[in-house]
């Protein structure tokens, strides 16, 4: 363990289904579902869909992935309040392009646009509950 | 994808969200998204391709819920590695991707008061799932 290392305790609560509509940014439709549905902390339980095209960060570069139709293979990460108190998501995974080939990184904010769908289970952490 | 909706259906489970944790296939048949160029839609599907296994499992997870039938369904999106090694992924096709040994362990939240059901999207024009309410207080894990 590194002196950096951080364990926040706490207990999962309420499980919420979303569904993000076309043309929705993937990150920002999920945090205005959360603010919607009231939820300060979450975190991905589940989500797949498909993207217009996709923009990662990756190893230091932006990546771009042109579709559309991009399926959404792995969709992970957390929401989070930033210094003003809204709901600030960082959102991680996996895109394939119509043969299949498979790109991923962190999806850049505002870039990520909804193609058909995205079908989505979200947890609220509770922190310091137990 | 039958053995995950008879393993839900064994605890009386019609609803999840379900991450993949590992697991390997003896074939794999999926499709991909494209443009389409009819105009009727904003993309469509690719393929189906299949691969020959073994193959591993290497990630994706699926959305389980309701049909039109009220009948549970999968949505299922995945990513595997080929005996050469390349990592392929998209849409899995119920009942072609039999799984090899030692079969497929994954982790499912199921909420008891919300989940999705299957019905025609008149703006994509694709039958998907759309929630049954947003809110479970009693997710079961």
């Amino acid at each position: 363990m590194t002196a950096d290392t951080r364990i926040e305790a706490g207990r999962l609560g309420r499980l919420c289904v979303v569904r993000l509509k076309p043309n929705q940014d993937l990150t920002e439709g999920v945090e205005a579902a959360c603010r919607d549905l009231g939820l300060a902390r979450a975190v991905i339980r589940a989500g797949i869909g498909s993207l217009n095209d996709a923009h990662f960060d990756s190893g230091g570069r932006q990546v771009s992935v042109t579709g559309p139709g991009l399926e959404i293979l792995t969709l992970s990460g957390e929401i989070a309040p930033d210094a003003a108190g809204r709901p600030k998501v960082v959102l991680t995974g996996a895109v394939c392009d119509a043969q299949g080939a498979v790109m991923g990184g962190r999806f850049r904010r505002g870039e990520n646009i909804i193609c058909i769908t995205l079908e989505l289970m979200l947890q609220e952490w509770l922190p310091g509950e137990t | 994808m039958e053995g995950l909706l008879a393993a839900l259906s064994d605890h009386g489970l019609s609803q999840a969200g379900v991450v993949f944790l590992h697991g390997a296939f003896e074939a794999v048949t999926f499709m991909t998204g494209r443009p389409d160029n009819s105009g009727q839609r904003a993309a469509t599907h690719a393929g189906p391709w299949t691969l020959e296994g073994p193959l591993t499992l290497l990630g994706g997870g699926a959305i389980v819920g309701l049909g039109a039938d009220d009948r549970p369904v999968v949505h299922c999106h995945a990513l595997f590695a080929g005996p050469d090694g390349a990592v392929r992924g998209g849409h899995m096709l119920a009942g072609k991707c039999p799984l090899d040994e030692p079969g497929l362990v994954a982790l499912a939240c199921c909420p008891d008061e919300a989940g999705f059901k299957i019905a025609l999207d008149r703006e994509t024009n694709f039958p998907i799932f759309h929630p049954l309410g947003h809110l479970s207080g009693k997710a079961l894990r």
